[in-house]
């Protein structure tokens, strides 16, 4: 007779991971992407840099700017001196009697010779368009002082209001001139003065002057004109790098002020800084692509390492479930006036198989060995104590033992204290022919027998599992008469949490009320039964004696 | 799987005795957790109280037996559920049953 088995899924894989992701961790994906973060962070750092770099050159030119600024301002005010001078003098004069005199005297103190601004001073007298000299003092002038040129300027000085600022050149000699006028009822009286220029054009500044940190060049005019250039301290004109030009009001005419800076002049930083952020940033981007790189094979080897570990958990599930369905029979055997059936369901609970079993062993022409046990807990070793139980039962059935005196052999057998484990276990020794049965207990629930459409428990006292050294079994005698059923189960079948054993029981007699087909009868208690429970494993064995 | 309540095994000691006071469920999952502090106190007088034990297997039951392989094991208060498991499998006398 063929036992219907039911076993789990094949292909659970508790804890795993899908393959697809695996697979997507290792490889050229995991490649890709250690080589997008290195793509992406070089592009953060070069972005970085040109901010950087952009920030640093227009601070830079903010600072020159500002810097020309100051430089016009104070060349501006540098006017207002030579007029004041030349002002006070020409005023002096204008009105004296003497006028070349007076002129001499209050200009004295401004002429080089007093550390004073000038290099040369001189009086004309200009009436209708004639100009005549009264005075020169100082260094040379450039030309006579009654040249045309001299006298051109004479005339534009008193026909000019305010100062006349002016840049004769005769050769290689240049000057900074300077006139202003002032009219009397003798003539429009002209007072000069003018400034040699340095060799060269060539000034120095001192290192703790803040000028010091920028070349600038001073031109004559709107323009920054090579002829025209007047001073610069750069080694070469016209001034190249962050150039910033202002131009000044010089008297009558105007300065050009061409600046830019010499060095780094906010500080070495933040002209490094752009170039250290490219270099921190291209390090930092190749650290993390290769961290990234070896993360994903981490990963990766994880991932072969769980997909290893699975697969020998796997095998160990399978190999247990294995030896669990290969410890049980495959076919009950055909035993006349008898009839089978039986059911093993692995639990649901954990992952581990478990101890159940349930056997039946033809002795002689016209006697079986009925056995169903249960060893607590679970895995390898109570699946293994389950087989070795099995067997000794079938052994000492053989050798004529009855159930009692098997129960008590199997104590030899199984220690819960060296073992960890004990085994309740229902056997039956039934007369085919007579239908008298002789029933043992070692802590195993009562079966159940069935008769003309009624259910009840059997009563058999049960003595101690298997395991505690207990060597004492009581045994029923049962008759079982023609077409009644017995059942025999493990706590599985009929365990409830928060439910107290007798109603669990009550419930499974109840749901074997009914006349039904000994195969239909175990689908129905199974479909009721299983999976609603404790999710522990579930055998059962029914034997029905045929009419 | 069923919520329970949390710890499922409690210790606390009562004058000479050690008291472990189960909680909810001992089954499979818990069991090793109760294995764990009967060994623990092997050497101690030990009270097993059962007031509060809603569910008992026999991977429960084989620790609590396991243990009175070593010593008597005192159940104090047992609950009807507890006890018609220890008389079906047939190992009451293995305990010495307190009421309080």
């Amino acid at each position: 007779m063929a036992v219907a088995m039911k076993r789990g899924g094949p292909g659970a894989s508790p804890g795993g991971w899908p393959d697809e992701d695996r697979a997507s961790l290792r490889g050229p994906r995991g490649r890709r992407l250690a080589l997008g973060v290195l793509v992406f962070g070089f592009l953060v750092t070069g972005v970085l840099s040109v901010v950087a770099r952009h920030s640093y050159d227009s601070e830079e030119q903010r600072i020159t700017r500002l810097q020309s600024t100051l430089v016009a301002d104070a060349i501006g005010s540098a006017p207002v001196d030579v007029e004041r001078r030349l002002g006070v003098a020409l005023a002096a004069a204008a009105g004296a009697r003497n006028p070349a005199a007076v002129f001499a005297s209050r200009v004295a103190s401004s002429m080089a010779a007093a550390k004073g601004p000038f290099s040369a001073a001189g009086l004309a007298l200009v009436q209708g368009d004639r100009a005549r000299s009264l005075l020169h003092l100082g260094s040379a002038p450039l030309r006579s002082t009654s040249s045309p040129a001299a006298t051109a300027f004479y005339l534009r000085v008193a026909r000019t209001p305010g100062l006349v600022t002016t840049h004769p050149t005769v050769g290689r000699r240049q000057r900074l001139a300077y006139g202003i006028a002032e009219a009397t009822a003798r003539g429009t009286y002209v007072a000069y003065a003018s400034q040699v220029l340095p060799a060269n054009r060539r000034f120095s500044v001192a290192p703790s002057n803040p000028e010091s940190d920028f070349y600038l060049a001073l031109y004559f005019g709107r323009t920054a004109t090579a002829s025209q250039l007047l001073l610069t301290n750069a080694p070469s004109v016209p001034i190249t790098g962050a150039v910033s030009v202002a131009h000044v009001p010089f008297g009558s005419a105007e300065l050009t002020i061409v600046s830019a800076p010499r060095v780094a002049i906010a500080g070495t930083l933040p002209e490094v800084l752009p170039w250290a952020i490219l270099a921190i940033g291209v390090a930092l981007a190749l650290l993390v692509a290769g961290l990234v790189d070896r993360l994903v094979r981490r990963e990766g080897l994880a991932a072969s390492y769980a997909s290893v570990v699975q697969e020998l958990y796997d095998q160990q599930r399978g190999v247990a479930e294995t030896l669990q369905h290969s410890l049980l029979p495959r076919e009950l055997p055909e035993v006349a006036g008898l009839e089978f059936a039986a059911r093993y369901v692995p639990g649901t609970r954990g992952l581990e198989v478990g101890g159940d079993w349930y056997d039946v062993v033809p002795i002689g022409a016209t006697e079986v060995m009925v056995s169903v046990g249960d060893v607590s807990g679970k895995g390898l070793s109570a699946a293994s104590l389950m087989a070795t139980l099995r067997y000794a039962i079938r052994a000492r059935a053989s050798y004529g033992l009855s159930p009692a005196e098997i129960l008590a052999q199997l104590s030899t057998l199984v220690d819960l204290a060296r073992d960890g484990h004990f085994a309740t276990i229902s056997c039956a020794a039934l007369d085919t022919t007579s239908g008298h049965a002789e029933i043992a207990s070692a802590g195993h629930l009562p079966p159940i027998g069935l008769a003309d459409g009624t259910a009840w428990l059997v009563d058999v006292p049960a003595g101690p599992p298997v395991g505690l050294g207990h060597s004492d079994y009581e045994e029923v005698k049962v008759d079982l008469a023609p077409g009644s059923t017995m059942l025999f189960y493990t706590d599985g079948l009929v365990e409830r949490r928060d439910e107290r054993l007798d109603v669990s029981l009550a419930r499974l007699v109840e749901l074997c009320q009914g006349t039904v087909p000994l195969e239909e009868r175990l689908d129905l208690l199974l479909g009721e039964l299983v999976g609603g429970g404790g999710g522990d494993d579930v055998a059962v064995l029914a034997v029905r004696r045929l009419q | 799987m069923t919520e329970r309540p949390d710890p499922v095994v409690e210790v606390r000691t009562e004058g000479a005795r050690v008291v472990v006071a189960l909680h909810g469920e001992l089954d499979l999952a818990t069991a090793p957790e109760l294995d764990d502090v009967l060994t623990q106190h092997a050497g101690a007088e030990l009270v097993v109280d059962l007031e509060d034990l809603t569910f008992l297997d026999s991977s429960g039951l084989a620790v609590l037996l396991r243990a009175t392989a070593r010593r008597t094991l005192a159940l104090r208060r047992p609950n009807q559920l507890v006890l018609r498991v220890l008389e079906t499998t047939g190992v009451a006398d293995r305990f010495e049953v307190v009421p309080e």
